[in-house]
């Protein structure tokens, strides 16, 4: 899985990398690297030209397209269906979606943007769907290998922080949970954003407003959370 | 506790976890394998789809004629509302088709059966086949094959499995599900229609446990929202079970009568059930015998008459002990109602 195991920066064939952007690979986390523009800009006329094969028939273009972006749809659909989702054939629904519509991709937007938008929609169908189907088992945790940075009991508790977290995004309204996990997690500007949920950046920025409200709300309800807010307080007044 | 600054704190540093946990690690070869295979299969279906989608091709062209036509009349400031990046719109599958390769199909897609009955295979896993006139949209796919049946009627045969479900069939409110088995679902003018050849099939409401289970031989009649319904069961078992049931023809219900029993007394009635099961469980038991422990879901109907009509266990326990159950059924009774009801219980055997 050589696509995969690489940082995005350098998975880019004839990309033009600037050095800073060429993180050793043991500590690389795409999403949290940010990207400067000019490096954003190849990656989009980059994917547009594969995007432009596509069209044209080409499914070695398609191939290198699924390689390139299937890590990125992989975390956004984890992102937003939670632990324990079947994220392998929701990513495979994903671009079977992508390949069967991009020859209707006319470029409005970034190819990036509309592949987020086919994701969010499958994802939302899968939950919709989910929904209607009664909770069996509870699903796994099956959160992260250990960070190498963290002591065992330090990761112990992001872990479950994390999932505590998890816990609180379904308990928010699906709209407002789309633009909190495409902004705070993803990256995403409200413009973006706006494209990618069809609404007016304002209704994007109101919904992640109420969100983030919602979510510090709810933090309580969350013993790991509540410990957290208590600890940050408690420190922030001892600077004082 | 009470709240304070630490909350908006805490929600930017585990935002922050979040982001920055390692990303998922799907099995990719998988994936590209099975993405493929159906890229390959959805390309022949395709192709063989021949007139049928080059009429609505160039229906659909003629239209974007009219519409760009429109547009470019109306000039560009009227087009500012347009969504900037369209989602893949649904494809409709079927008319005039006989066979459908399901690993050609999307979420969304629609299949729909023309004057002949239309079988979409899904390798492995079963095959669906619209009745014709009929029409489905597929509403998941992975581990669990999902559609809604939205007009006409369905019948499936599908492949057992070890997982809890892997079949599902959706009609307005009601969900039935199956994890192997041979069954047909009808949308009827009031309500679904459910009948089973193979297996058991799990009806209920869409987001409840299922309220109804049906096995082979079986049918039921199920209201919209999948809440009531009716199992008969043509076996010997069940007809000793109504020996009183029949109503004279036209007779009506009595007006005073309430229109389901209380759910108190159907609580009541699965106690006793429940009860009976467990002394029919002990009876059956000899003294010395290696002990054992089962879990099983009893699921009870009664009819207008205030007997039980129907009593179903999933999973289901031996026929001697079922037959004790049944015999033991009869001297259950809930309060006359118009229409009967139904309630279910965990019930422990072997405590």
């Amino acid at each position: 899985m050589p696509a995969a195991a690489l940082p995005v920066a350098q998975s880019w064939p004839g990309v033009v990398v600037p050095p800073a952007l060429l993180v050793p690979v043991a500590s690389a986390r795409p999403v949290s690297v940010p990207q400067p523009v000019k490096a954003r800009t190849m990656e989009a006329d980059e994917s547009e030209r594969l995007v432009a094969r596509c069209q044209a028939g080409d499914r070695s273009a398609f191939r290198e397209l699924f390689l390139r972006h299937r890590s990125d749809v992989a975390r956004l659909v984890q992102r937003m269906m939670g632990p324990g989702a079947d994220v392998d054939d929701l990513v495979q629904e994903v671009f079977f979606q992508v390949h069967r519509s991009v020859k209707d991709f006319r470029g409005q937007a970034r190819f990036s943007t509309w592949l987020y938008r086919v994701t969010v929609n499958v994802v939302l169908m899968q939950r919709r769907s989910a929904k209607s189907r009664p909770l069996l088992v509870e699903a796994p945790e099956g959160l992260t290998p250990v960070d190498a940075g963290l002591t065992p009991d330090e990761d112990a508790a992001r872990r479950s922080r994390i999932a505590a977290f998890g816990r609180l995004l379904e308990q928010i309204s699906e709209k407002k949970r789309t633009v909190f996990v495409l902004h705070e997690l993803q990256g995403l500007s409200a413009t973006e954003i706006s494209e990618i949920v069809d609404a007016p950046v304002l209704t994007v920025r109101t919904r992640l407003f109420y969100a983030r409200k919602e979510l510090a709300e709810l933090l309580r309800s969350e013993p790991s959370l509540a410990f957290l807010a208590d600890e940050l307080h408690s420190g922030e007044e001892d600077g004082q | 506790m009470s709240e304070h600054a630490g909350e908006p704190k805490a929600l930017e540093r585990v935002t922050s976890e979040m982001r920055d946990a390692p990303a998922p690690e799907p099995d990719w070869e998988r994936v590209e394998q099975q993405l493929f295979a159906r890229i390959d299969a959805d390309e022949r279906a395709t192709r063989r789809a021949g007139t049928f989608r080059i009429v609505a091709v160039l229906a659909a062209a003629a239209a974007l004629l009219l519409v760009v036509g429109g547009v470019m009349r109306s000039g560009p400031g009227e087009v500012a509302r347009a969504p900037a990046v369209s989602a893949p719109a649904a494809r409709v599958f079927g008319p005039g088709a006989e066979r459908v390769d399901g690993a050609g199909l999307a979420v969304g897609d629609r299949v729909v059966a023309g004057a002949a009955q239309l079988a979409v295979e899904h390798a492995g896993r079963g095959t669906w086949t619209l009745d014709p006139s009929s029409q489905a949209t597929l509403t998941a796919t992975g581990k669990v094959i999902s559609l809604r049946l939205t007009e006409g009627a369905v019948s499936a045969q599908v492949v057992p499995s070890d997982e809890p479900e892997t079949f599902v069939i959706e009609v307005e409110r009601v969900r039935v599900a199956v994890h192997g088995t041979a069954f047909r679902v009808v949308r009827a003018a009031q309500g679904v229609e459910v009948s089973v050849t193979e297996g058991v099939v799990a009806v209920g409401a869409q987001g409840e446990r299922p309220t109804f289970f049906l096995r082979a031989n079986d049918a039921g009649k199920f209201s919209s929202d999948g809440t009531r319904g009716e199992v008969q069961r043509p076996t010997q078992a069940a007809a000793e079970l109504q020996p009183h049931a029949a109503t004279k023809p036209g007779t009506s219900a009595k007006p005073a009568l309430a229109a389901a029993p209380s759910s108190a007394d159907v609580g009541k009635a699965l106690d006793q059930l429940s009860s009976a099961t467990t002394s029919c469980f002990e009876a059956g038991s000899a003294k010395g015998e290696v002990r054992v422990q089962i879990q099983t879901r009893l699921d009870a109907s009664f009819g207008a008459d205030g007997r039980v009509r129907s009593l179903v266990f999933d999973p289901p326990l031996a026929p001697a002990l079922t037959e004790c159950v049944r015999r033991e059924a009869q001297k259950v009774r809930v309060p006359e109602s118009a229409s009967g009801g139904s309630g279910q219980r965990d019930v422990l055997l072997g405590t």
